[in-house]
Formats: C-alpha cells, structure tokens, sequence
C-alpha cells in the first residue's frame, strides 16, 4: 500500500509539473462526448428517438465523468515502453511494472475528476436550470462502485493489450482499433439503449459497456436490480480473467523481449 | 526535385517498417472493417424515424463519413504521424536533426513517420463513397467531380494547417500535447456543419474550417454544393496556410535545441 502511494504521488508531481497538460487532458477528453452528445441531442428533437434530449443530456453529462476517470494511457505507455526498450528497467524494481502504471493511472484518474468537476458542475446546473437533468441519488453509492469496477476493467484490459507488443512489436494497429470499438461498444459514440436488441445483447457481455454506459445509466435510473447484479458478475470476471491473461503474457512474453527496442 | 526524392525515400521507410510489422498491419485492417460498418449502422438509426437530419439525407451523410475516413487517411499517411513527432523533439532537443538538414523543416517533419497503415481508411472510404453513389443512382458531372477534388485538395491543406498551428504552440509550451485536443475537434468533421446549428455551422466552414475536410467536398459531389464552393475553399486554405506558415516561422526562433 505505501508503494501504491508513492507511485500516485510520483505521477501526480509528474503531471503537475506541466499544467497545461491538465488543461489539454480535460478538453481532449470532453470533446469527443460532447461532439456525439450533441449529435444524439439533435437526432433525439428531429427524428423520434426512443430516447428524449433530456435523455440524451443526462446520459452524456454523466459519460463526460465517467470516461475521463476511467481513460487511462496505460495501453500505449506500455506498448512504447516494449517497442522502445524501456520495459528492462521495470523488470529490476522488486515492485514491477503493474503497481507503477496502476499508480499512475490513479494519479491521472484524480487529477482528471479535480480539473473536470468547475466545468462539469456549470454543465449539470445549467442542465438542471433547464429541466434536462434526469438522475436518481439513491443510486449514488451503486454509481460509485461501478466507477471503481469500470477503472479496475479499463486498466486491466490495457495492461494485457500493451502487453502484446512482446509478440507482435508495434501494436499501433490494435491501439486504434480497440479505441473505436470500446467507444462504440462502450456507449460513447451512441447511447446504448437506441442500438438494437442484438447489439444490446452482445454489449452486455463484453467489457466496453461496463467501463462506460453502466455507471451513467445506474445515475440516470434506467438499470435494474437483476441488471445489477449481472452488470457487477460480468464486470468482476473481465477484471480477473484480464488479470489472469496478464499474469501469463509476462511470464511467457518476457522471453521474446530483446530489451533493446524492437 | 529534391523535395519529390525526400518524399520517395520516407514513403520507402515508411512501406519497409509497416512491412516489417506485418501483425499491426492485420490488426488496422481487421479492425477498421468492424469499426467502418458500425458506424455506417449508426448513422442510419436517426433515419429510421425521419428521412433528414438537419436537412441531409441518409445516403448524403454517408458520402461526408465516406469523404472523412478518405481526408483522414490521406492526412495520416502523409503528414499528421510526422508533426505529431514534434513535440517529443522538441522536449527532447532532437529537432536540431530536422534542422541541420538543407531543406523546409516542416516539409521534413510532416514526412518524417508516414502511417502506410492508414490507407486502409482511403480504401474504405472510397468504397462507401462509390456504393452510396451506385445505390442512390447519382452520378456527379464533370463540374462537380472537378469542384469536388479542388475542394478536398483544400481541405487537407486546412488539415494540415490546423495540425501544424496547434503542434507549433508546442515552441512555446514544450510539453503541452495540444494536438490531443485538436483530434476529437476533427471528429466533428464526421458529419456535415449544419447538424451543429446555424451558429456553430458558419464557424466550422468559415473560421475554423473543419466543415472543408469532407461536409464541403461531399456536398459538392451529391450535388448539394454549387461550384461557388470550390472557390470558397480555396480561398480559405490560402489563409490558413500562410496563417500557419506565419506562426511556424515565429515558433521556430523560440526553439533552443537542449531539452527540457
């Protein structure tokens, strides 16, 4: 534990020595939903979505929160680190590499939620102000659980993921294809109460949704109990059985590193 | 000449890396087709309520999602991997290599790391473009095609202006990463201007002119745009590149080669 804290501590003087980082992680992270937030907000005035602009607003002024604590650089940081040789030095500290980059990116998950809460605050009074704001407080608690999971889910996949450079070299390709699929299937690019049932379906058994629809629609009140539950189950699996691959890419993986850079 | 020779040998770089990797070329292929038909699937669920959307039929988008994977793909395989290269030179002084050379450093660093793997998106989006066409029996004249190309061409040039300008602050900065706010901004270009409103439409084709990437050169070709549009474009793309070559050129004195 006092290991876990140095390294958040270690990555928060690392981000707050360049403030205008911080500056650039909020806006590059509040673009992309406010971009598919509006574009839904005015599918949902114009053509009859299942789902109303007030809809729209809450499930996007939420997903604004919830994707900036659970984005993390994890994936590419490690994938660099293997591609450009820097993974030895990790293999020498007694801590290892998973407590550093799980310190990190709690350290960026805690800096994203500071510098995001002034501009998300206007966001939900102005929501609020202007009857767009559903939400269901008694859901706080389960909420913030899911947030926790979702962050448990986002770091261990990406760990696996980034891992994989020690077989394939640059893995640039999976990078930006994971991206879009976790973005669509995840419930940012589209809400995914409006996908058809059969996508709906498939979501609820991969990761993607668990790390950022879930949480939101938990706030918004449109989950249920029996939802819960499985959410939580499916969720608490994609975060061992990650764990469980990552244990066996580094034992098996570390024999194909060449310590010099691929 | 010289700079047609550089062109060709980072192309020549570029093909051998992607080659050497032949995994990642598998994972961008394999993972764009998915993405792709996602998308496709997603732009249509609005339309399956009403028949526009801010005054654009279904197949009309599809041509701009077309015109924007093309946009994107021609930029990442030619300049926008190189210049996102910037930053770390700088903060890590090697830019100094970039400018010992006898060349434009600009030229240089937007070819510098070329993603080949990117034209997978050219490839798709060239597809949906043709398809979309053939299924909605449009089929552009010679005007429409020539103001379609001239409107693209300028439409990379703001790309590319855009990208340099916000990489640039990075002379004054050093490790503020300001592209990563500027590449979901290019995500709005996915869909034509006027879904943003009025207001923020005439921004995105008149100031800040994302709508040029691919709502101009698409409604052009759909027949949406009337010629007039070719020389908006260009005029446009003649302010944003020496707008950005003024602010290259100041960023650059600013650059004292060490590290930071």
């Amino acid at each position: 534990m006092r290991k876990l804290r140095s390294f958040i501590t270690i990555g928060l003087h690392a981000v707050t020595t360049y403030r205008l980082i911080i500056v650039v992680w909020v806006l590059s992270g509040i673009i992309e939903p406010i971009i598919w937030g509006v574009l839904w907000f005015v599918a949902a005035r114009d053509s009859g979505l299942p789902l109303s602009q007030g809809e729209v607003f809450s499930y996007y002024a939420f997903i604004l929160v919830i994707s900036r604590i659970t984005t993390s650089w994890t994936f590419d940081d490690v994938r660099s680190d293997i591609f450009q040789g820097r993974y030895s030095k990790y293999l020498l500290w007694p801590s290892g590499l998973i407590l550093y980059r799980f310190g990190f990116a709690v350290s960026h998950a805690l800096i994203s939620i500071v510098s995001l809460a002034p501009f998300w605050v206007v966001l939900f009074m102005w929501g609020v102000s202007n009857g767009l704001i559903t939400y269901d407080l008694a859901m706080l608690p389960f909420a913030l659980a899911t947030v926790l999971l979702a962050f448990s889910i986002r770091f261990s996949i990406d760990m696996v993921l980034g891992h994989l450079a020690l077989w394939f070299g640059r893995t640039e390709g999976l990078s930006i294809a994971y991206r879009a699929v976790s973005r669509i299937l995840g419930g940012i690019a589209v809400p995914l109460m409006v996908l058809p049932d059969v996508i709906g379906r498939l979501a609820m058994f991969l990761p993607f949704k668990y790390i950022y629809a879930f949480p939101a629609e938990i706030l918004i009140g449109t989950v249920s109990l029996r939802e819960h539950v499985f959410g939580f189950g499916i969720g608490g699996l994609w975060v061992l059985g990650m764990m469980g691959i990552l244990v066996v890419l580094g034992r098996y993986g570390l024999r194909n590193y060449e310590a010099v850079g691929i | 000449m010289k700079y047609y020779r550089i062109l060709k040998a980072y192309t020549r770089v570029s093909l051998s890396r992607m080659v050497s990797y032949r995994a990642d070329i598998l994972f961008r292929f394999a993972g764009i087709i998915p993405v792709f038909l996602i998308l496709i699937f997603l732009f249509s669920i609005p339309f399956q309520y009403q028949s526009e959307l801010a005054g654009w039929k279904k197949n009309e988008i599809l041509v701009v999602l077309g015109m924007y994977y093309i946009a994107e793909g021609v930029a990442w395989s030619t300049f926008k991997s190189g210049i996102g290269t910037l930053e770390r030179m700088v903060s890590e002084g090697t830019f100094d290599c970039i400018l010992i050379k006898p060349v434009s450093p600009a030229y240089v660093l937007s070819l510098i790391d070329i993603d080949s793997t990117r034209i997978a998106d050219i490839v798709v989006g060239s597809f949906l473009i043709v398809w979309v066409l053939m299924q909605s029996s449009i089929i552009p004249g010679v005007w429409e095609i020539a103001g379609t190309l001239v409107s693209f061409v300028a439409g990379l040039a703001v790309s590319y202006s855009l990208y340099l300008s916000v990489n640039t602050i990075v002379f004054w900065t050093t490790h503020a990463s300001v592209r990563h706010v500027l590449q979901p901004v290019y995500g709005a270009s996915r869909y034509p201007a006027e879904i943003w409103g009025e207001a923020i439409g005439r921004v995105l084709v008149w100031m800040i002119p994302l709508g040029l990437i691919a709502g101009v050169p698409a409604g052009m070709l759909v027949g949406k745009l009337g010629i007039e549009w070719a020389f908006y474009a260009t005029i446009i793309a003649m302010v944003w590149i020496v707008g950005a070559r003024l602010f290259w050129r100041t960023g650059l004195k600013l650059y004292v080669g060490v590290g930071s």
